[in-house]
């Protein structure tokens, strides 16, 4: 091969290597690029981001509405960050999302609801299973529900995001957290 | 119930006003994701929060890059949010590496702080970053997210930087979609100091601009005091001093206050430019390209002294 002949090659190896390498990113960046949308609706909403930390594998966000007090907590956990794994399952992602309230006497009304659940073997990560948490030292009773989403459906080409449809999927599952919440309190004796 | 919380994985600061730091990232996110720039990382430390967007479709960047340090103490009032735009080297060919490199080299030693931007050069990267302070006690006002939607179009700074950084006509290279690639650029940078007259009516300004680009589209200029806004102003430029002003009709598309020199920054987009001015103005940017390629370094320090053509304005 002449000097030329080498630069193309060289020059298509680069190219070909810059396309697996915008593969695999995007393969790799889903779960930032769809939290990032969920803080984007929810700022947009009214909410205030009061945190927002990872451990590399989950990402964490909390936000604050500052008319009611009211908070939602999400966590993303990408269960197909590896190529291979995605193309088999699709961009399977696992996402918990809990709405809380400032409860009065808290103390007893958490008790209350922990004392439900003692068998070893019933599971917590179930769709369709709302379980309770509280923020003890804020005061805060949350309600939380996994699911299990499909990222490739909030992701259009080239990581463009569609907002809208994740601003309607979070406002039906907080609708839904809402309502459980306040029902339960009431039916919970403090 | 679970037998692990989720809320053990938060910090659960207890009051909104230790949170300001993180509302101020939010809007933010919220800002920039808005725009369609999606967030693609994001580190969070005791010492400060950083977040990267990829800048889709955007001309010249590919990414940005936004870190807030927290502030020290928590009786500290203003924190500083350091906005990093980044240009990403995709060049194929070995003498277009070199290319690159010499002319981003040498452009960065010509011109290393503008507009408040400082200018690096990383691995396959060329970097500008801005610093700009906040206010913490903001982050909770009614209109703190449009403040947020003003503050980053500093990323228009960073973006024009860089864009005249790297792109030159003696290097074969050239911007496409954040990437740096084999091509000859199209949008010359002309940093020249013109007497000007905008405005309409009797409300003219007779003033001295700092024209960073010219072309037959419009401008971008900057000025001590901040020019006429309008949708049909009348302008003259002083292209040359032995001949009569160059006189047209533009319009503001945008104006920002640059927070590091105080000035302003105007882009204006002319309306019906006739041929002749068009002419005008190719043989002017050309002219001073020229001049450019074959003299020494514009000195960028003082703009408001060199060049200086007409003495009446």
């Amino acid at each position: 091969m002449d000097d030329a002949q080498k630069e193309s090659v060289f020059a298509e190896l680069l190219q070909h290597s810059w396309s697996r390498y915008e593969e695999l990113f995007h393969n790799e960046r889903m779960d930032d690029v769809l939290l990032g949308a969920v803080v984007a609706s929810c700022v947009r909403e009214g909410y205030q981001m009061l945190e927002l930390n990872s451990d590399g594998v989950n990402h964490y966000v909390r936000f604050e509405l500052p008319g009611d007090h009211s908070r939602l907590i999400f966590r993303l956990r990408h269960l197909a960050e590896e190529l291979a794994v995605s193309k088999v399952l699709g961009h399977l992602a696992e996402v918990v999302v809990g709405y809380g309230e400032r409860v009065e006497k808290l103390g007893a009304r958490w008790s209350s609801l922990r004392s439900e659940v003692r068998h070893p073997f019933l599971a917590t990560d179930e769709p369709g299973v709302v379980t309770f948490d509280a923020e003890l030292s804020g005061g805060y009773l949350y309600a939380q529900i996994p699911l299990l989403l499909d990222l490739g459906t909030y992701l259009k080409h080239d990581l463009e995001v569609d907002v809208p449809l994740i601003r309607s999927h979070l406002d039906s599952a907080v609708h839904a957290l809402k309502r459980v919440l306040r029902g339960r309190l009431e039916l919970t004796p403090s | 119930m679970p037998s692990f919380s989720m809320l053990e994985n938060f910090a659960l600061r207890r009051e909104v006003s230790d949170s300001l730091d993180e509302i101020l990232i939010g809007q933010l996110i919220a800002v920039l994701v808005g725009k369609g720039f999606p967030m693609v990382g994001i580190v969070s430390d005791p010492d400060h929060h950083s977040v990267r967007f990829r800048m889709q479709k955007d001309p010249v960047l590919y990414y940005l890059s936004a870190t807030l340090h927290r502030p020290p103490n928590k009786l500290a009032r203003l924190v500083t949010l350091s906005l990093t735009g980044q240009v990403k080297n995709f060049l194929s060919s070995s003498q277009a590496l070199l290319d690159f490199y010499a002319n981003d080299f040498k452009k960065l030693t010509e011109a290393p702080l503008q507009m408040g931007v400082s200018l690096s050069h990383q691995l396959n990267s060329v970097l500008g970053t801005a610093q700009r302070q906040i206010r913490l006690d903001r982050a909770t006002e009614p209109d703190s997210l449009a403040e947020m939607e003003t503050l980053v179009e500093v990323s228009r700074d960073l973006r024009d930087e860089l864009r005249g950084t790297i792109s030159r006509d003696e290097a074969p290279v050239s911007l496409r979609g954040g990437n740096v690639v084999d091509e000859n650029r199209k949008e010359p940078r002309v940093n020249k100091v013109l007497g000007a007259e905008i405005g309409a009516g009797d409300d003219s300004l007779r003033v001295r601009l700092f024209v960073i680009n010219l072309s037959i589209s419009g401008f971008r200029a900057t000025c001590e005091r901040p020019l006429p806004d309008g949708d049909d102003l009348q302008v003259a430029l002083k292209l040359d001093a032995r001949e009569p002003s160059l006189e047209t009709r533009a319009r503001l598309c945008w104006r920002n206050e640059l927070t590091v020199s105080g000035m302003f920054d105007h882009g204006f987009e002319f309306i019906e430019l006739g041929e002749e001015q068009a002419d005008r103005i190719q043989a002017f940017v050309q002219a001073e390209l020229k001049k450019q390629m074959q003299h020494k370094p514009v000195d960028l320090s003082s703009p408001w002294t060199f060049g200086r053509t007409d003495p009446t304005y």
